[in-house]
């Protein structure tokens, strides 16, 4: 965070130092300065992927900040600019002044703790924004990753570029939301001098910057992680700058309207095109006669190519087809806009059923958007056309709202894409507010209610809300939560590679557990990294044909595996959008394994999804958690009704095989064989075509290991073990590092209870646990099962984790298993020996002494003399404050007849 | 930012204001000498908290270690005894300069007094320093040397102050770095002349801000002061400030906040290093803060994009670059105070000592938690005044006297209002506290300053208006006050310092006994020294006893 900060103090000071020779005025040198740290970014991020040197903060450091000093000498060499022929006479009226100041005011300061308290959960910044930031900064360049998300590899990164200084220095997320709220603040200014050198007047260009900020997407896309805003406010300066050429023909100015427009164009798709038709028109329609300096526009050029040619040519370079693929990915794979362009820009709320969620991509313009319009077509089609660039600036932004329309056939087009269109049509809106007196007044109640909106969508969002905020001190959880075995694994790790085959996944949550940690997205194990493996739980043992075509995943339990293999971590959301996610520890082949990841996981892909059924079968096999050390090998047959089976490929370690299955077969058989033996370690099969039979429901379906496994869950690491009757132990706890503790549950009662409910066709139960003590040094406890005692377990170390593992023959209907402190020590039973003895009992009665010692006295002076007995008994450990046991896991899987 | 000079012009030190000079030394004399009288004839045991808890500390800096209890700062005063402790030892004057020498001697309790010794005769040197600086503080505000004499003569009879040259404490270098150096470098800083000198005059003014807070808490009011300074000498600056207006100027002007936000990459640099290693040591609270005063003091300069036009903002614009300056000063005392003791610290202990003193000043809820807030303010304030009852009553009818000769500068007028507001408040902000009696030389040192500027304003005041006869009585009354005060100053102060802690009576007392063997604030290396050499407490007493039955080892 320090170095963060030293380095956007630095990059402040030198943009704006270079800005201030650059313009006289100083909003213009507020937009020069953003453009200039904007475009030291890039560069940095350009220059450091060629030496494969993104991830290094230091690096960071020094080629920004070396960029900077170089470009304030660079500049240094200019002449100062005169001082701006606009006079300072024409200045907003001071009530019009105030009345949008405290408006704007409100909202920066609400947009401004909305962004200092929510990290980006927006779903671009969860599914593809932050992950492709995250993913370039491990790898180290700018390459492509193996990514399932196109989005991820495929579109411009020069906004991917501007979030690095925060996660390069591994800064809090937070401070991402900074550069739409900076962004947003800019338009303003930018809107205002685009308005300005549009020969409007003040009072016309303030009401068409307040309405431009106040729209309700501009205010959402303030306080979130979007390209649109700041693309948008890139190419509001690209058309200042390009205004300021077109008065004064100074190369300050085309240089840095080309910086603009290749950033922005380097940042969104739709700004490019956006872009291509800004530059065509201006240099068409509004280039003057005779150009003094027009040498500008080459550096210009150079810098729009230098821009936007390395994001173009690593699409290329590595996938020659890349603008097709994309475009099939967005038409295949991802949702349809929330509120599709029609819907944005009509004025009365629509709500889409059953539930509306309010979020960046569900808002509308409200009135704005149609009003912008409507003086976007008045300045077209009035009869006395303005020969100003506030008419250009109309068509073009009329011309590009129509192309965005037709290109992207309206409905695949959201709302938030013509944000940037409103910003370009702000002068059109304020030649009308100029032009037409007697619309004023409407444009002033349509500025005011979309005030109210954008102050109700920032109170009520359903994201980043700042209700919340204003009544209590509590910040709802911007980030979904993780199973916690999942938050156990990944918060320890330093390095993790994500496989994963979801596309609009959510998988930033994953990448925010710990601390400098660097993340890779690469389809093969890597052996130093911590591996997590996301599936579609749709794909669990789907069946080769499943409807979907989906790759198909299991897991292959090996119980007597050697080494770490992986582990089942857990399942998030709802079908048929669940995912699960499997881990594999780094190092596996020399990691002792533990009860829950003496697995192999096994993917299959259909590598022609659309060849027909009748043709061969080309599957591409994945294996993951076979280590060479287990001396082990796997082999896939494709087996026949009549029993034949057929090799298809084999595995001696992690790694990928594609096979071609040219007879009909009826199911893949996957077994681990020891390689020395030939015997199986472990088996599953998937079959042809899915099963109709519905299995038992398991009780909680997050943990399979076995095709015959009915049921699995853990007491302690499951997220919702609700099916069972716990009774006894206390919430789930930790993890504390501090004590070298995990996640765990305390045993604060002599005994806890589990109940498992009457489950059908339940012949066997396997129980794991780990339990440990704190307080007590040593203690024994009682595994009871239906009543019965089935082992007692003596733990005399108490910081030691005692892991067992039972077999148990349950009953029918419900089963109760029981954890139950136990004695340990043996002493005389004294109330044994007063019944025993009532002649004793009397005595000792008589002369009116507690029982136990009376009986203890009697004993050591007449009874033992005398011959009398005594017997002992077990006496159990006292618990101080009654913590008994402590458990970080207990672990129930249940079987069914194999 | 420089407003035109309305005050005097220096005058040449003139032969008839020798004697005035020589006066002054011979009270500089005197009182080291008083001092040393007093220091002499004392046992060394008196006092031990603070000195013994201060010599083990800098013992403690010179082995490498870092302090183990930081209940108050004290970085300046520990790190230039820890260098007095060196340059003794390599002079032969001095044994024992750190912990392993402590350890290696036969008899480490025979080393104390001597460490001791050396404690008391440093301060008495700092007080030398702290009488010159303020000396300096008078003449570049009066620019007449008798003011400068004046008070030389005024201090060297300040209990307060003297009493701070008998023992080790860290409220010396508070008063003489907020009080003194911060107010001096503030003034300069505040004159008519170049923007560079100007701007490094007030950056130095922070620094001494930064090093007053380092060294005790309230220290960080004398920053309050000092930019309660810039505006006051703004205000009384007149009203034809120059205005920059070719965009040269503007430009110029723009970089010039280069200084404020070099000194907060300084600060973020080193909350860097404190990060890498000491993250748990500072807390998020006192980070979060640091961090915010180093962006806002970096990035306040930046308001110089808007000159604008209208005088308000413009005063309004070069009352914010003086904030930043003084700010980016203080900030800079931290990682120059954190590379200070890097000079003779490895990095661990020295990032161990700067992050946990940042911790206490940047989040000082905890200690002030420990030292409740006091709810009878003016019962204890009240003390304070008794203790100096004609300083308190007399001082601001001096100044409500002056303010209404017209012949004082104005200038001046704001000053003495300052300095006086200052003594009175920081008086107000430790009866909140604690009420200690070293806490005296906070009203003493601004009160006595306003005495000596004041005095001598009178005195050309009366030159013009009075007759000789008129003037002579006056002088004489004067001269007698003045001797009288000088001359019981000895008396004075020996009497605070009997009075101060009455632990000078054999046996030692439990609390001293603690002190030199057993105390929690001593690092974990004197301890263990201690009980490989004496064992338990019991044996310890006895060896001290024995120890001390020599009366010769007792002085």
């Amino acid at each position: 965070m320090d170095l963060f900060l030293a380095h956007n103090l630095g990059l402040l000071w030198l943009s704006l130092g270079a800005a201030r020779r650059l313009a006289a005025r100083p909003a213009d040198q507020l937009l020069a300065a953003a453009l200039l740290g904007w475009g030291n970014l890039v560069a940095t991020g350009l220059l450091l992927s060629l030496a494969r040197r993104l991830g290094d903060p230091w690096w960071h450091l020094s080629v920004s900040l070396l960029l900077g000093g170089l470009t304030c000498l660079l500049v240094a060499r200019l002449p100062h600019e005169p001082a701006d022929p606009e006079g300072p006479t024409d200045r907003p009226h001071l009530l019009l002044l105030i009345a949008f100041g405290a408006i704007l005011v409100a909202l920066a300061v609400a947009g401004g703790a909305i962004a200092c308290v929510y990290q980006p959960n927006n779903p671009d910044a969860l599914a593809w924004q932050v992950p492709r930031a995250l993913y370039y900064l491990g790898q180290g360049n700018l390459a492509h990753f193996d990514a399932a998300d196109l989005r991820q590899t495929h579109l411009p990164f020069n906004h991917s570029l501007l979030q690095f200084p925060a996660l390069v220095y591994a800064a809090p997320l937070q401070c991402l939301n900074f550069l739409n709220l900076t962004a947003w603040a800019l338009a303003g200014v930018g809107v205002y001098r685009l308005c300005r050198l549009a020969s409007l007047g003040a009072n016309a260009s303030l009401v068409a910057c307040g309405l431009v900020l106040t729209a309700t997407p501009a205010v959402a896309q303030a306080v979130s992680l979007t390209t649109e805003l700041p693309a948008g406010t890139a190419l509001v300066c690209a058309l200042v700058f390009g205004l300021r050429w077109r008065r004064d023909q100074r190369t300050r100015h085309a240089v840095l309207a080309g910086l603009a427009l290749g950033l922005a164009a380097g940042s969104n798709l739709n700004v490019l095109l956006g872009g291509v038709l800004a530059a065509g028109l201006f240099f068409t329609q509004a280039r003057p006669a005779a150009p003094t300096g027009s040498r500008g526009w080459v550096g210009a050029g150079w810098l729009i190519g230098g821009l936007l040619l390395p994001f173009a040519l690593i699409n290329f370079l590595e996938n020659p087809g890349w603008i097709g693929a994309y475009f099939s990915f967005v038409v295949d794979k991802l949702p349809d806009p929330v509120v599709p362009a029609w819907l944005g820009f009509w004025p009365l709320p629509a709500t889409p059923p059953p539930l509306f969620a309010l979020n960046e991509d569900c808002v509308g313009f409200g009135f704005t958007g149609p009003l912008f319009l409507l003086a976007a077509a008045w300045a077209v089609i009035r009869p006395r056309h303005p020969a100003g660039p506030a008419g250009g600036l109309a068509w073009l932004g009329f011309g590009w709202f129509l192309a965005t329309v037709l290109l992207m056939w309206g409905g695949m087009a959201g709302a938030r894409d013509f944000l940037p269109v409103l910003l370009v049509l702000s002068p059109g809106l304020a030649a009308l507010f100029e032009s037409v007196r007697a619309g004023r007044w409407l444009i002033l109640v349509v500025a005011l209610a979309a005030a109210w909106s954008s102050t109700i969508y920032l109170l009520r969002n359903n994201d980043r809300p700042l209700l919340p905020l204003l009544n209590s001190a509590f910040a709802p959880p911007a980030l979904p939560s993780l199973p916690l075995l999942l938050e156990h694994h990944l918060s320890r790790q330093s390095r993790i590679n994500i496989d994963t085959d979801g596309t609009d996944e959510r998988i930033l949550p994953f990448m925010v557990q710990g601390r400098h940690q660097r993340f890779t997205a690469c389809r093969e194990t890597q052996p130093d990294a911590y591996n997590l493996f996301s599936r579609a739980t749709e794909s669990r043992n789907a069946a080769y044909l499943h409807p979907a075509r989906l790759p198909s995943y299991t897991l292959i339990a090996v119980p007597a595996k050697p080494t770490a293999g992986v582990e089942f971590l857990g399942t998030i959301g709802r079908r048929p959008a669940a995912r699960d996610y499997l881990g594999l520890g780094p190092l596996a082949g020399r990691t002792a394994p533990i009860t829950t990841n003496r697995s192999v996981l096994v993917t299959f892909y259909h590598e022609d999804a659309n060849a027909a059924p009748d043709r061969p079968a080309m599957i591409r096999f994945r294996v993951a958690g076979l280590n060479p050390e287990d001396h082990a090998r796997l082999v896939v047959l494709a087996a026949d009704r009549e029993g034949g089976r057929v090799p298809v490929a084999s595995f001696d370690a992690d790694g990928t095989a594609t096979a071609q299955i040219t007879a009909p077969f009826d199911q893949l058989v996957f077994r681990v064989l020891a390689a020395a033996t030939g015997a199986e370690l472990g088996s599953t099969t998937i079959a042809y075509l899915p099963s109709h039979d519905q299995d038992q429901p398991p009780i909680d379906p997050s943990l399979p290991t076995s095709t015959s496994s009915i049921f699995v869950t853990d007491v302690v690491l499951s997220k919702d073990p609700r099916a069972l009757v716990v009774e006894g132990l206390l919430p789930v706890e930790g993890p504390f590092p501090q004590w070298d503790l995990p996640y765990l549950r305390w045993q604060r009662q002599p005994a806890s209870v589990i109940t498992i409910p009457p489950t059908r066709g339940f012949e066997r139960l396997q129980l794991a646990f780990s339990v440990r003590l704190n307080v007590r040094r040593k203690a024994a406890l009682d595994v009871l099962f239906n009543g019965q005692r089935v082992k007692n377990y003596r733990i005399d170390d108490h910081t030691a984790w005692l892991d067992q593992t039972l077999e148990l023959t349950p009953q029918p209907g419900a089963n109760v298993l029981e954890f139950r402190d136990a004695p340990l020590n043996n002493e005389p039973d004294w109330l044994d020996y007063l019944e025993r003895y009532p002649d004793v009992k009397k005595h000792v009665t008589a002369i009116r002494v507690p029982l136990e010692q009376g009986a203890r006295e009697h004993y050591e002076v007449h009874g033992r003399a005398e011959g009398r007995s005594i017997r002992t008994i077990l006496k159990p450990e006292p618990a101080p404050d009654g913590y008994y046991f402590m458990y970080r896991n207990i672990r129930l899987e249940g079987f069914k007849k194999p | 930012m420089t407003p035109p000079d309305n005050t005097p012009r220096p005058i040449p030190l003139q032969t008839g204001r020798w004697p005035a000079v020589l006066l002054s030394l011979a009270v500089l004399v005197l009182t080291w000498f008083s001092l040393g009288a007093i220091s002499r004839r004392d046992p060394w045991y008196r006092n031990l908290d603070m000195n013994s808890q201060n010599t083990a500390d800098a013992l403690a800096l010179n082995s490498g270690l870092s302090p183990n209890l930081i209940d108050q700062p004290g970085v300046p005063m520990k790190y230039l005894l820890a260098l007095d402790f060196r340059a003794r030892h390599f002079l032969g004057q001095l044994p024992v300069w750190n912990l392993k020498k402590f350890g290696d001697s036969a008899d480490p309790l025979r080393e104390i007094p001597a460490l001791i010794r050396a404690g008391r005769t440093h301060s008495r040197i700092l007080v030398m320093g702290f009488i010159l600086a303020a000396a300096a503080l008078a003449y570049s505000v009066s620019r007449r040397p008798a003011a400068a004499c004046l008070t030389v003569i005024l201090l060297g009879g300040s209990s307060g102050l003297l009493f701070h040259g008998l023992l080790t404490r860290p409220e010396l270098l508070c008063v003489g770095f907020g009080n003194v150096l911060a107010l001096l470098c503030t003034w300069r800083g505040t004159l008519p002349g170049p923007w560079l000198r100007n701007h490094l005059w007030l950056l130095l003014a922070g620094f001494f801000g930064g090093l007053a807070a380092l060294a005790k808490l309230p220290g960080v009011c004398y920053l309050v002061l000092g930019y309660g300074w810039c505006w006051l000498a703004a205000l009384t600056a007149g009203k034809n400030a120059p205005v920059p207006a070719s965009p040269r100027a503007e430009e110029d002007g723009f970089w010039r906040g280069l200084l404020p936000a070099a000194a907060a990459v300084g600060v973020l640099g080193l909350l860097f290093r404190l990060s890498a290693l000491q993250d748990d040591e500072l807390g998020a609270v006192a980070v979060g803060r640091l961090r915010f005063a180093a962006v806002a003091i970096g990035a306040l300069p930046v308001l110089a994009l808007w000159p604008g036009r209208h005088p308000v903002w413009r005063f309004l614009l070069a009352r914010s670059r003086e904030l930043a300056l003084l700010g980016a000063g203080a900030l800079a005392s931290f990682p120059v105070g954190y590379l200070l003791l890097r000079s003779i610290q490895p990095e661990p202990a020295a990032l161990d000592y700067i992050a946990r003193t940042l911790h206490l000043l940047a989040d000082p809820a905890a200690m002030v938690r420990i030292h409740a807030a006091n709810p009878e303010v003016g019962k204890v304030f009240l003390i304070f005044v008794r203790q100096d009852a004609f300083l308190f009553l007399a001082t601001p009818v001096l100044v409500a006297t002056l303010l209404f000769v017209p012949r004082v500068p104005s200038r001046l007028k704001a000053f003495l209002v300052l300095l006086l507001a200052g003594g009175v408040g920081l008086t107000l902000l430790l009866s909140k506290r604690h009420f200690l009696a070293q806490y005296s030389l906070f009203a003493q040192a601004p009160f006595l300053l306003i005495w000596a500027l004041g005095l001598h304003q009178l005195a050309e005041w009366t030159e013009q208006t009075w007759g000789p006869w008129r003037r002579r009585l006056a002088l004489v009354a004067v001269i007698g006050v003045v001797a009288s005060f000088l001359l019981t100053a000895h008396r004075r102060t020996h009497l605070k310092y009997t009075n101060y802690q009455d632990d000078a009576m054999l046996p030692l007392n439990n609390f001293s006994v603690t002190f030199l063997f057993d105390h929690d604030a001593h690092t974990p290396t004197y301890l263990r020294i201690m009980r490989e050499h004496y064992g338990n407490r019991e044996q310890f007493v006895r060896a001290l006893e024995a120890y001390l039955a020599n009366p010769d080892n007792r002085h």
